[in-house]
């Protein structure tokens, strides 16, 4: 579903990646772990096309994603509905001023009927339990409320792979408890899901296999 | 009950088909546009922040420097001083890095451009001499302002002008703004890029992505300054703002001094040779 084939990439001098292999099959979960500015966070969004290699290739479901095939507008837009990311920091997803109108986001963009819409979104918010939210503003959330309103916001759209970063990082206990929870489920019901992090129990509950990074120097 | 609730918040049919959806050819080129061209200056504002010069002349010597020869040339009535300035000026630039060069050049320009269409009628009404000197003084000027906004990062910049005594809450204000437009602007930046993963189609809304982030910014900006304020007052802050000075190289700083020196030698030396 997911190939990386000898990608190279830094940031002005640093180098961040080298020649780097990556093949991920549909329906797998993934955990990706190394120390901090190990890369994790360039793979990640190597794999939404928010950066492009400067070498080698990425092939998502066969085809390559290229800065130039993500101009084409149909192909972008079909790829970001394809993959899910759910941010570090949930704050940076949010910017919609009711819970409700963020989660309805992607399907109003997608052109989806009114009731389908509504339809969805309470779907979204019954299964992420934050039905009381649905008029509140999601900048005023607590963390664990913010990241329940972003991963509504981005499984409203029915992706294929999910792609999380850190997702119970700054979490308590009980809200750790339920994102592992709810993550499982998800890779019951055969996502394909890609989780970047430092955590050793959710990397043992989900993952199906991990890739670890070492520092490049 | 528990059961009950467990049944209630399984996941829906349409979660675990496969989405049959099309998307538009048509661009949404508005959002988009505005996107990049959004990215691109903070993608330049981050490069920047990244950036330390490795000069080791005092600040406050390079920023008085810098001034004072501006006033020479906007003094001088001789070309030859503004061709010694340019020839200077050129070497220094040799030393910056290509970003850098590209930076300080296309300011330049811009600003060349701006007084040569002023000028214009001097050249059409016969003094072609005063169109081409104010025209290079003003590249001259402008280029010698962006080496320096290029090789002075904005704290030595602020601590710089301590030296000239200017009062603390200037500086501290000023400090602060560059603090929150690099903060402000990482913010704006990531959830651009989280609003680009989630454009998978044709916004009806062309404008209220963006004004919402800009409203989330805003409301960051004042949670951001609050917090600031508090940490502040924690470590004791009282209003007032001492900066502690870098430790300059004397050598460096006495290789400058005599660099301005020996320019404002000559620009004695050809202005009374002009008047000659």
């Amino acid at each position: 579903m997911i190939q990386m084939q000898d990608i190279c990439f830094s940031y002005e001098d640093a180098v961040v990646l080298s020649h780097f292999q990556m093949e991920i099959r549909e329906g797998e979960t993934v955990i990706l772990k190394g120390p901090n500015g190990c890369g994790k966070s360039t793979v990640l969004k190597l794999m939404n096309g928010l950066i492009f290699p400067e070498r080698g290739t990425y092939l998502f479901e066969g085809k390559a994603v290229t800065k130039k095939t993500m101009e084409d507008a149909a192909f972008s837009r079909d790829f970001h509905r394809k993959i899910g990311y759910l941010f570090q920091n949930a704050d940076s997803q949010l910017f919609h001023n009711s819970v409700e109108d963020e989660i309805a986001f992607a399907l109003v963009q997608m052109g989806k009927e009114e009731n389908e819409i509504h339809e969805r979104v309470e779907d979204m918010l019954t299964l992420l339990d934050i039905e009381k939210l649905r008029r509140r503003a999601p900048y005023h959330l607590s963390s664990g409320e913010k990241k329940k309103v972003a991963l509504a916001s981005i499984l409203v759209a029915n992706p294929r792979v999910i792609i999380l970063d850190e997702p119970i990082s700054g979490l308590d206990r009980s809200a750790q408890e339920w994102m592992l929870d709810f993550f499982a489920q998800m890779k019951q019901a055969g996502k394909t899901i890609v989780i970047a992090t430092h955590n050793e129990e959710l990397a043992k509950r989900l993952g199906d296999r991990e890739i670890v990074f070492g520092t490049f120097f | 009950m528990q059961q009950e609730e467990k049944e209630r918040r399984q996941i829906p049919g349409w979660l675990l088909l496969e989405e049959d959806y099309i998307p538009v050819t048509e661009r949404d080129s508005f959002l988009e546009k505005t996107m990049r061209a959004i990215l691109s200056v903070l993608a330049k504002m981050k490069a920047e922040k990244e950036y330390i010069g490795k000069n080791k002349t005092a600040p406050s010597l390079r920023i008085a420097g810098a001034v004072f020869v501006i006033v020479l040339l906007s003094l001088s009535r001789n070309l030859a001083f503004a061709g010694l300035v340019s020839v200077l000026l050129l070497v220094r630039l040799a030393f910056c890095n290509g970003r850098q060069i590209k930076s300080v050049l296309k300011g330049a320009i811009g600003a060349v451009l701006f007084s040569a269409v002023i000028l214009v009628p001097a050249a059409i009404l016969g003094h072609p001499h005063t169109f081409i000197y104010i025209t290079l003084k003003v590249f001259l000027s402008v280029t010698l302002l962006g080496i320096l906004s290029n090789t002075l990062p904005w704290n030595e910049i602020t601590s710089g002008l301590k030296s000239f005594h200017l009062p603390d809450i200037f500086i501290f204000t000023l400090d602060l703004t560059m603090h929150y437009i690099m903060q402000l602007g990482e913010i704006c930046y990531q959830m651009l890029f989280a609003l680009r993963t989630r454009m998978i189609g044709k916004s009806p809304k062309k404008a209220g992505a963006l004004t919402g982030i800009l409203g989330v910014t805003f409301l960051k900006s004042k949670e951001l300054s609050q917090e600031t304020y508090d940490a502040m007052v924690c470590r004791g802050f009282d209003g007032t703002y001492p900066l502690r000075k870098r430790k300059a190289s004397p050598a460096a700083n006495i290789c400058y001094g005599i660099g301005l020196l020996l320019i404002t030698v000559l620009f004695f030396y050809l202005e009374h040779v002009s008047a000659g």
